[in-house]
């Protein structure tokens, strides 16, 4: 077992990380590294552009930390997500799709990281940027997983993690032109009530969530 | 010499029209209520073509105050007149003067930015720029130099006026509070905590901040620290929260009976995070704060971390987690929480000599059942 000094000779532990090919996410995962974590990445793949790029970000990551930064898991959205989203079409609940698809991955990433005995989950999110992060989205997303949630960007403005970005080499191919999620509907929701997301909930998956 | 301020705000700009007004609206309130609970006098505060006017004499002593208002990026005392080209250049010449004085140099370089926001002006921004560059070489001793200058004379014209200015002081960018929704912070009289808390008020949380009572010492220097927080939080509305544990005596006494010491702090924690979920529910908050960073002591591990989080079903912010040992002092000495996170605590008589390092959530639960009776439950819908 790898030991790790700043930890008192304890071995070091493991989490998992969400990892998109924007410009957060890649930063968040840097700052865990950075801080001894073992990182074990999962990327929700929708088509091979995005792919590409986030296996270019996972190669610029490991060559900072080699050791920490672990094989790149991936899950693929149409299998695991798209019907879900369906479904939410048909209840014409489209609006909800970003908070679901957000639970659902947390949920998928703590599956994962039971499986491989990773501690927390680790996420690119911030508050204020994208209409669908907000403190009610994210109160709603968190209970997806009892994991302790990292988020070491919660207290950055964008301009402090692009620049961050910029260090580590990951802004550059970022910013490489990518499709828009297909998903995303025109109006998602701002203010999702954890009431109303429960119900819908229900109404998915056929369980209480 | 100023009557007004330039206030520049980043992030807001990116929104819809419509949260962008209300964004405004809020970050006009909270200068509002800086300037009047600091006793600054002014005339009237605007928004207009993204940036947000502040009539005052009063300048200087408002940018001090202001700059601690989030969602600010920059702000320029300047002085506004009337848009005609013999005012802007009088002006110009007066403001580079006193600036030539301050920084006390023979012979400054200097540079021209002009910028017109309504375009109803007879001259365009190169030209005005090179009109007042001209009008302040002929009158003072000066080099024009774009890159390396020492003095950036400002012009930016708007609606018929046109403001002035030879200073842009930076602040601390974030949200305007109050756009954000609010959260429970956690306050233990640390470096840590008060950081954590600054940091979410930064990105526009209103913070309800909470104290766990360990003694009058302990909490005179949290009152302290909460006032210095404060002076970050206008339009912020709440008070310092003191809570009184009840369970504690019964918790490590059972504990001491058990034989488990060394699960003090975890549960001490766990009813920390317990009891600001009950406040947080009172008071609307969607989210609790807490100064939590890896590897400073040896008992802040996932593991500890683990067992902690399931006290609330609210997401937990740590927003320290990121960062090193030396970013967070960094933060405490440049908003002034440092010197006071080091004033004297009352002594922790229960802090167990060998707090458990890999709490397990199992253990926890034995002991919770055996104190409480009932078993604790895990976070989730």
């Amino acid at each position: 077992m790898e030991k790790n000094p700043k930890r008192g000779g304890a071995e070091i532990v493991k989490a998992v990380a969400l990892l998109s090919s924007g410009i957060d996410s890649p930063v968040a995962i840097y700052l865990m590294l950075k801080k001894g974590l073992e990182v074990i990445p999962i990327h929700f793949k929708q088509d091979g552009g995005k792919y590409r790029k986030v296996q270019k970000i996972w190669k610029q990551l490991k060559e900072l930390y080699p050791e920490r930064l672990k094989e790149l898991v991936v899950v693929d959205v149409y299998e695991y997500q798209a019907p879900i989203f369906e479904k939410l079409i048909e209840l014409k609940k489209e609006k909800w799709i970003c908070v679901f698809c957000k639970f659902t991955m947390y949920k998928k990433a703590t599956e994962i990281a039971r499986e491989n005995g990773a501690l927390a989950l680790i996420t690119g999110d911030s508050l204020g940027q994208v209409a669908s992060q907000t403190l009610d989205n994210l109160l709603i997303i968190s209970l997806a997983t009892d994991l302790p949630i990292l988020r070491p960007l919660i207290g950055l403005d964008k301009e402090e993690v692009v620049s961050i970005a910029k260090e580590i080499g990951t802004f550059n191919i970022s910013i490489e032109p990518e499709e828009g999620c297909p998903f995303v509907p025109k109006h998602p929701i701002i203010r999702g009530s954890l009431g109303e997301f429960k119900k819908i909930y229900k109404e998915v998956f056929g369980t209480s969530c | 010499m100023f009557n007004c301020l330039i206030i520049r705000y980043g992030e807001i700009g990116t929104k819809s029209k419509q949260t962008r007004r209300w964004f405004e609206n809020v970050l006009a309130n909270n200068i509002r209520e800086a300037l009047v609970s600091e006793g600054i006098g002014y005339k009237s505060i605007f928004a207009k073509h993204g940036r947000i006017i502040v009539k005052t004499n009063k300048a200087r002593e408002s940018v001090d105050v202001l700059k601690r208002v989030f969602g600010i990026v920059s702000l320029s005392p300047a002085m506004e007149v009337d848009a005609e080209l013999e005012k802007i250049n009088k002006t110009a010449l007066r403001l580079f003067r006193k600036k030539k004085r301050e920084l006390n140099l023979e012979k400054p370089k200097f540079r021209v930015t002009a910028r017109r926001i309504t375009k109803e002006f007879h001259l365009k921004s190169p030209e005005i720029q090179a009109k007042v560059g001209e009008y302040i070489l002929k009158n003072e001793e000066a080099d024009v130099d774009l890159k390396n200058y020492d003095i950036n004379v400002g012009v930016e014209i708007m609606e018929g006026k046109a403001y002035i200015f030879v200073d842009k002081i930076k602040a601390f960018g974030g949200l305007p509070i109050g756009t954000q929704g609010k959260v429970v912070a956690l306050l233990s009289g640390g470096i840590n905590s008060s950081v954590a808390a600054f940091l979410m008020m930064k990105r526009g949380c209103e913070i309800i901040p909470v104290h766990v009572y360990m003694g009058e010492k302990t909490l005179e220097k949290v009152r302290k620290i909460w006032n210095q927080l404060k002076k970050y939080h206008y339009g912020g509305k709440s008070d310092l929260i003191v809570i009184k544990p009840k369970e504690r005596e019964r918790i490590l006494q059972k504990l001491k009976e058990l034989g488990k010491e060394n699960y003090t702090c975890i549960f001490c924690k766990f009813m920390m995070v317990k009891n600001a979920d009950k406040i947080a529910r009172e008071f609307g908050a969607k989210g609790i704060v807490m100064g939590d960073s890896l590897g400073q002591v040896a008992s802040q591990t996932l593991e500890n971390m683990y067992i902690v989080s399931q006290a609330s079903d609210l997401p937990i912010y740590r927003p320290l987690i990121g960062l090193d040992k030396e970013e967070i002092i960094g933060i405490a000495k440049e908003i002034g929480t440092f010197e006071l996170s080091t004033l004297p605590e009352d002594e922790v008589s229960f802090i167990p000599k060998h707090p458990v390092i890999k709490g397990s959530w199992e253990e926890f639960k034995k002991l919770y059942r055996e104190i409480f009776g009932e078993e604790p439950k895990k976070r989730g819908c």
